[in-house]
């Protein structure tokens, strides 16, 4: 079924959405749920609750993508438990997460609070612009997705030590264009 | 989920929770082109020509380098390890008949009829030794009428004479330098048959990148001539 027709499964409150949301991005939204918690039954229940929170959002909003809008909700669930579980030290880490603690300017610089999430996505967003399609492509499988690096490699016929050099350089860029935003000269 | 952001202790934790998150809300058209398989294809198959291409690169330039590395380094390691300068000064500067008429009026600036006489009837006897070669050699310079730099020059000449001359067995035949018994080669005999035995014909094997295919030609043919004209200057009884 196509998304637009999904969406309006929930538009008209059927039931029938989440199913058809399940069929769709089902796999896609348990992968990454599990890559961040290497947990089955934690990733079921994250995935349950992204079903949850797409059932309640929609309406009134409308997604122009549901694949971004479930994906995400299921990484944003996945990361708070996570970070949950990683604060009581009962997760594995999340290789990731660590290789992104890279691209942090002074953190003392600017608060945390000062930051909004909102703005940070958008800046994000920019800087990803900026890259070549294929970096782009490399950045969001392996930082949205949570992708393997080998995974990677293998889908874009490049390999592992190239794309690794290749992320490295990305998060640098990444780190100055947080450097240079507004955000962090607050 | 509001509360579970105010877990995190530090600045610098809520701070990369807070960018992580912020990745998940890259635009849509980005989600989109990450989960476009088509995409993903075009990309595998421009990243395969890539490494093909380098490949082939790599390829040709390690060729390159390797054909260039075997024209430029000469086969034999002494010879790589001579000084290029001394080596190449007799093909370079000496025709082969030059060289012939140095080492002859060499033989005859340093030795005189007699001389040459007592010593091939020391070698005759087996009594001549290295040690005799040695005096022999420091007396040189006290016989000569020549002066110092045609001495010098003449005495780098002579060794190829001196040798073959020298080193002749008592049966009175002569070898060549590599110590082959030019047996069956008359020292009366004209000169132009080719080079001598112990000699390679084929030079396909000597390394041109120090010198081309003449100058070694020319080495070859000079040293010939020069081991003629010492066979020549042995007296009969030593050469039958």
């Amino acid at each position: 079924m196509e998304d637009a027709a999904i969406i309006e499964l929930y538009f008209a409150r059927d039931q029938l959405a989440i199913s058809e949301t399940d069929t769709k991005y089902g796999t896609m939204c348990h992968t990454i749920a599990q890559r961040i918690l290497h947990s089955a039954p934690d990733a079921e229940e994250c995935v349950n609750d992204a079903y949850l929170h797409t059932w309640n959002a929609i309406p009134p909003k409308r997604p122009a993508s549901l694949a971004a809008f479930v994906g995400s909700l299921t990484r944003n669930i996945s990361i708070d438990r996570y970070r949950r579980s990683n604060a009581a030290k009962r997760t594995a880490s999340f290789t990731p997460l660590d290789e992104l603690a890279e691209c942090l300017p002074d953190p003392d610089s600017a608060p945390s609070d000062s930051i909004a999430e909102n703005e940070l996505a958008q800046l994000i967003s920019s800087f990803l612009d900026t890259l070549p399609q294929a970096q782009r492509v490399y950045f969001m499988r392996r930082y949205w997705l949570g992708e393997p690096v080998a995974e990677i490699a293998k889908r874009y016929g490049v390999s592992p030590n190239t794309l690794g050099v290749t992320l490295h350089r990305i998060r640098a860029k990444l780190k100055k264009a947080l450097q240079n935003s507004d955000l962090w000269q607050v | 989920m509001q509360q579970e952001f105010d877990i995190g202790k530090d600045n610098k934790t809520d701070m990369l929770y807070k960018v992580y998150r912020a990745v998940g809300g890259a635009a849509d058209r980005q989600v989109a082109e990450m989960l476009d398989d088509g995409l993903a294809v075009r990309l595998r198959r421009r990243a395969l020509a890539k490494r093909s291409a380098a490949g082939l690169v790599c390829t040709a330039a390690a060729a390159a380098i390797i054909i260039t590395a075997a024209y430029k380094l000469p086969l034999g390691s002494d010879i790589e390890k001579t000084d290029k300068s001394v080596y190449s000064s007799p093909a370079e500067n000496v025709s082969s008949e030059e060289a012939a008429e140095q080492v002859k009026s060499a033989d005859e600036a340093e030795f005189g009829d007699e001389e040459r006489a007592e010593q091939n009837a020391q070698e005759d006897s087996g009594t001549y030794s290295d040690e005799q070669e040695q005096t022999d050699q420091s007396a040189k310079p006290e016989t000569s009428t020549e002066t110092d730099t045609k001495k010098d020059t003449a005495a780098d000449d002579v060794d190829f004479a001196d040798e073959s001359s020298r080193t002749s067995s008592g049966s009175g035949k002569p070898t060549s330098s590599k110590g082959i018994t030019t047996a069956g080669s008359d020292p009366n005999q004209e000169s132009g048959g080719g080079p001598p035995l112990g000699w390679n014909n084929d030079l396909s094997g000597l390394p041109y990148g120090i010198m081309n295919r003449d100058q070694w030609h020319m080495i070859v043919e000079g040293y010939y001539t020069v081991e003629l004209n010492a066979i020549k200057a042995l007296p009969p009884e030593m050469t039958h």
